[in-house]
């Protein structure tokens, strides 16, 4: 997988790769961001968001775990809950990524005139800006909202989940390694 | 050679250049002049491929511009105005990231970029973030990032803004022994007595349009005046500056 990207990356412009690794370095501009430059203080309060969902999940493993439903149609409430308490997660997250790096999404005035004066076609710096903007919105946002779930999954793992439950748990446990896996290659493929 | 050929830019119908055509030689020093918003930094843009051209043509050894926009600017170097870099890179990085751009080999760059580095007395800074760098320091970034690739073309728009005295100095003889050496030099500046040492030709733009384009020798004999203050106030500032001088001193001790 890691030789595939790295090959294909080979295909992609110098250019392209040099300004795609730079708007991925800056597509969340904390400093813009935070009131008064206060970055740690930001981080902090992203966290907060983080830590208070899963807390939250948490508490309502704890609950299940104690008292489990005793119908199936409990059961079936239950499993619904935490499929919705998922993507609702994930919602958040790629909510808030999109916040943070809204201004980045497209080349500002700072990009313009930094780059106008080289030799950079006008499209791969559109392109590069984009690119990027979706590595970071895009594969974060399902580690993102898996950072919610370790709290909630220890918590249940007495519980006796249904096999749907088990099956969407697998695949997001797939998809996180797939989108970690392309974020370190890429880390390997950009550097020149 | 640099030539423009009634090169015009208009804003909303509001020209900003009107009809401007000189030319820059390789060999020389083309000072490039003009009263603020008289449309200096605009035509500077315009050469630089940063905004198009209402009407004209920019040439560049006889070849529009606008042909080859990505080779042209290639050839070029420009130092502009206002100091735009990515603050959350540290020096070396950022202009490690310029020479990838302009395909300069890793070897080469990194020789380069030392060596200008310590020239310019920025090595120990070299790995600090440039949002902590002084107005001096972005500056000398931006002159080693329009140099670091021995351009043709050379594009100065207030380059010596907030450098020190020392650089300052080194930067006159720079541009001198540039043009000593063949490139293209166009020279955009406010501080006229540099232009005067610096410069064998101006081109005096006013209100969008040139009003003078000579060396600055024959001006003085055509004009008969002594200096290029002199010229330059003759040719572009309308105001008694000594009457508005005295009156803003009047206002603020009413």
């Amino acid at each position: 997988m890691h030789k595939l990207i790295e090959r294909l990356a080979g295909y992609l412009p110098l250019d392209f790769r040099v300004l795609y690794r730079q708007f991925l370095l800056r597509v969340i501009d904390l400093e813009a961001l935070s009131i008064q430059a206060d970055v740690v203080r930001f981080l902090g309060q992203f966290a907060g968001v983080l830590i208070m969902i899963s807390l939250l999940s948490a508490l309502r493993a704890f609950v299940s775990t104690f008292a489990p439903p005793t119908t199936a149609a409990g059961w079936l409430n239950l499993e619904w809950g935490t499929e919705q308490s998922a993507i609702t997660t994930m919602m958040l997250v790629i909510g808030l990524l999109t916040v943070v790096s809204w201004d980045s999404t497209f080349p500002d005035r700072k990009d313009v005139m930094v780059l106008s004066p080289l030799p950079v076609a006008p499209h791969t710096i559109l392109f590069a800006k984009v690119s990027a903007s979706c590595a970071v919105r895009l594969p974060p946002a399902e580690p993102g909202a898996s950072f919610c779930e370790p709290l909630e999954a220890a918590c249940a793992g007495s519980l006796t989940r249904p096999r749907l439950s088990w099956a969407t748990l697998s695949v997001a446990g797939y998809f996180h390694m797939f989108s970690w896996s392309i974020r370190l290659s890429s880390c390997s493929w950009l550097r020149m | 050679m640099l030539e423009l050929r009634r090169v015009s830019k208009r804003f909303s119908s509001i020209p900003a250049v009107d009809d401007v055509s000189f030319c820059a030689r390789p060999g020389e020093v083309t000072g490039y002049l003009g009263p603020n918003g008289s449309g200096k930094s605009t035509t500077m843009k315009m050469i630089t491929g940063l905004i198009e051209m209402s009407a004209g043509q920019i040439l560049f050894q006889g070849q529009p511009i606008q042909d080859d926009l990505i080779t042209y600017k290639r050839r070029m170097g420009y130092v502009p105005e206002e100091p735009y870099l990515y603050s959350h890179l540290s020096g070396a990085e950022y202009l490690t990231m310029v020479a990838q751009l302009r395909g300069l080999p890793a070897k080469q760059s990194s020789e380069r970029i030392d060596g200008l580095l310590r020239l310019l007395t920025l090595h120990d800074d070299r790995h600090a973030s440039i949002s902590g760098y002084s107005k001096g320091m972005r500056q000398k970034i931006l002159l080693i990032a329009a140099l670091m690739h021995n351009p043709e073309l050379i594009l100065l728009d207030e380059p010596f803004s907030g450098l020190d005295v020392g650089t300052s100095l080194v930067l006159r003889s720079l541009i001198q022994e540039l043009a000593a050496r063949g490139k293209v030099v166009l020279f955009s500046s406010h501080e006229l007595d540099t232009v005067e040492r610096v410069c064998s030709h101006v081109v005096i733009l006013h209100r969008g349009k040139i009003v003078a384009d000579d060396s600055i020798e024959r001006l003085r004999s055509l004009m008969e005046l002594p200096t290029l203050e002199a010229i330059f106030s003759q040719l572009a500032v309308e105001q008694d500056t000594v009457s508005i001088a005295r009156q803003i001193a009047d206002l603020i001790h009413a």
